[in-house]
């Protein structure tokens, strides 16, 4: 009797369709149950960050609580842009993201939104959602590529070819108490990359692109030479955009040019050396004017820091050569660096 | 898509038919068997690196037990219990399918963790063992689940007269 009832269990399941987009269906699972866990995960953050250690801590430092804003689900994308520009949904809220294109914390969630590529030199009109991704790996590499960026120094773009097919990207990101919506264009270079408050030239369009296709952060393109002991510098560091070389560096590497066009290391100083040179740069007039293309790189000086990107200053031209880090650049430079470079190599 | 661990899409494409003929034993229905094995899968890839070398199947099978048992405990299916059964059916060429539909019934009347030790001791044909690994339960326990649920399904069978009839 039991085999007889065995036997018609085995046969009782029916025929059962295989979905074609199974494996689809289970990814997408996945990406739904790393979501609510990082909201969870946000969600306890908030009550242990934003209730308990500000409810213990803030009486003693006799300081107002700060408002609590978090929002750890991803941002929803909004269905429409005004048109090509930078223009976000709001300025940061509820982090320090006023001095940086975002902050230096790794954000809970990052969406990219990306809006139907409009005509610069046409009309401008509400470009609409095209498409979404909520990025679901690279957000601590993405914070750490974007806090860095250098800002855009006052006034006119250096590099701008007018009108012309522009694709509006936007790149919403979460963290346990705000958020930051960056603006980034895939266009002519005329639009800047801006959270609404910090302005950085440096075009985000293909990483936005590349960000939306993957569904993760793949990173900031490495410029050509990005290796060896005088890699070229692509992005530029935070800061530069005010001073020709920013504070606390660690050490400094001069390169001289080549014949083949690449540069090669002269000598490397450390922390004490650096911080003179950068001492007697950021003293130096500052000039309105940008560095000659036409004449080549004397020196390249490469800043090192124990954090974040190196940032290369450009000496060029015979006296009175002037110096530039791609956005800020000081005249009069012969003497005062030629002499302290001189001073050490002769030393050595 | 994300890019799923290695050997978890070969693992899906060769092990998912078997894996969904239990959920349905489970369930009673194709979608919500579907259902179970997708959320079962989905909770294995994450540690897919750790048990993609070892039983593999038996530990997406006992992710579908549990989660089976939780959502029933939660009537996350809609199960409705009745006592009514299928109409008795009619000797006539429909009569193999209803003869699964009685049996479906009556297995699906049991209660949760009886019908779990009937498929997985006389479906998947696991060993006495084996079903108490994968229910976290004592030997004794599946063999006293699987004692009754067998009785179970005997007598309503035979209340139906259906057991003496052969399955075609």
């Amino acid at each position: 009797m039991t085999a007889d009832l065995t036997s018609r269990l085995r046969r009782l399941p029916p025929d059962l369709p295989t979905p074609p987009d199974r494996m689809e269906q289970i990814a997408a699972r996945v990406r739904r149950r790393r979501r609510r866990r990082g909201a969870l995960m946000a969600g306890a953050s908030v009550i242990v960050l934003g209730g308990v250690v500000p409810f213990i801590l803030d009486p003693l430092l006799g300081r107002d609580r700060p408002p609590i804003a978090a929002e750890a689900a991803s941002l929803s994308c909004p269905r429409e842009v005004p048109g090509p520009g930078s223009w976000v949904p709001h300025v940061p809220r509820g982090v320090d993201a006023a001095n940086r294109l975002v902050p230096a914390d790794t954000p809970l969630s990052a969406v990219v939104c990306a809006f139907d590529s409009v005509d610069t030199s046409g009309a401008v009109l509400p470009a609409p959602l095209r498409g979404r991704a909520e990025l679901t790996s690279g957000l601590r590499d993405l914070a750490r590529d974007l806090a860095w960026v250098a800002g855009a120094a006052h006034g006119p773009p250096d590099f701008c070819s007018g009108g012309g097919p522009s694709t509006t990207y936007l790149l919403g990101l979460t963290y346990v108490r705000g958020t930051v919506w960056v603006s980034a264009s895939d266009g002519t270079g005329c639009i800047r990359t801006s959270n609404g408050a910090f302005d950085t030239m440096r075009g985000l369009g293909p990483q936005m692109a590349a960000a939306l296709d993957a569904g993760r952060w793949t990173g900031l393109e490495s410029p050509p030479s990005a290796q060896g002991d005088c890699p070229a510098v692509g992005w530029g560091r935070h800061g530069q955009e005010s001073v020709l070389v920013p504070p606390s560096p660690t050490s400094l590497t001069v390169c001289r040019a080549v014949a083949d066009g690449s540069s090669a290391a002269v000598t490397r100083y450390g922390a004490e050396r650096a911080a003179a040179v950068a001492k007697a740069l950021n003293g130096l007039p500052n000039d309105e004017g940008r560095l000659s293309d036409q004449e080549e790189d004397e020196l390249e000086l490469h800043f090192h820091y124990e954090e974040g990107p190196d940032v290369q200053v450009r000496v060029r031209g015979k006296a009175p050569a002037s110096a530039g880090n791609g956005t800020v650049v000081a005249k009069d430079v012969d003497g005062v660096i030629s002499a302290l470079l001189r001073q050490w190599t002769s030393a050595r | 898509m994300e890019q799923e661990p290695g050997g978890f899409a070969e693992f899906v494409s060769a092990r998912s038919p078997a894996l969904l003929r239990t959920a349905w034993l489970l369930t009673g229905d194709a979608q919500l068997a579907e259902d179970l094995l997708q959320s079962a899968l989905a909770r294995a890839w994450p540690h897919w690196s750790r048990i993609g070398d070892g039983q593999p199947e038996a530990y997406v099978r006992k992710i579908m037990l549990r989660m089976h048992a939780a959502s029933s405990r939660r009537r996350w299916w809609r199960e409705t219990p009745t006592e009514v059964l299928p109409e008795r059916p009619s000797v006539d060429g429909h009569a193999a399918a209803d003869d699964r539909a009685v049996l479906a019934a009556v297995l699906a009347s049991l209660p949760v963790r009886q019908r779990q030790v009937v498929v997985l001791r006389y479906y998947d044909d696991l060993s006495v063992r084996d079903v108490a690994m994968a229910l976290g339960c004592s030997v004794g326990t599946v063999k006293s689940q699987a004692h009754k649920g067998l009785n179970a399904l005997r007598s309503a069978l035979e209340e139906r007269g259906e057991l003496s009839r052969s399955f075609r």
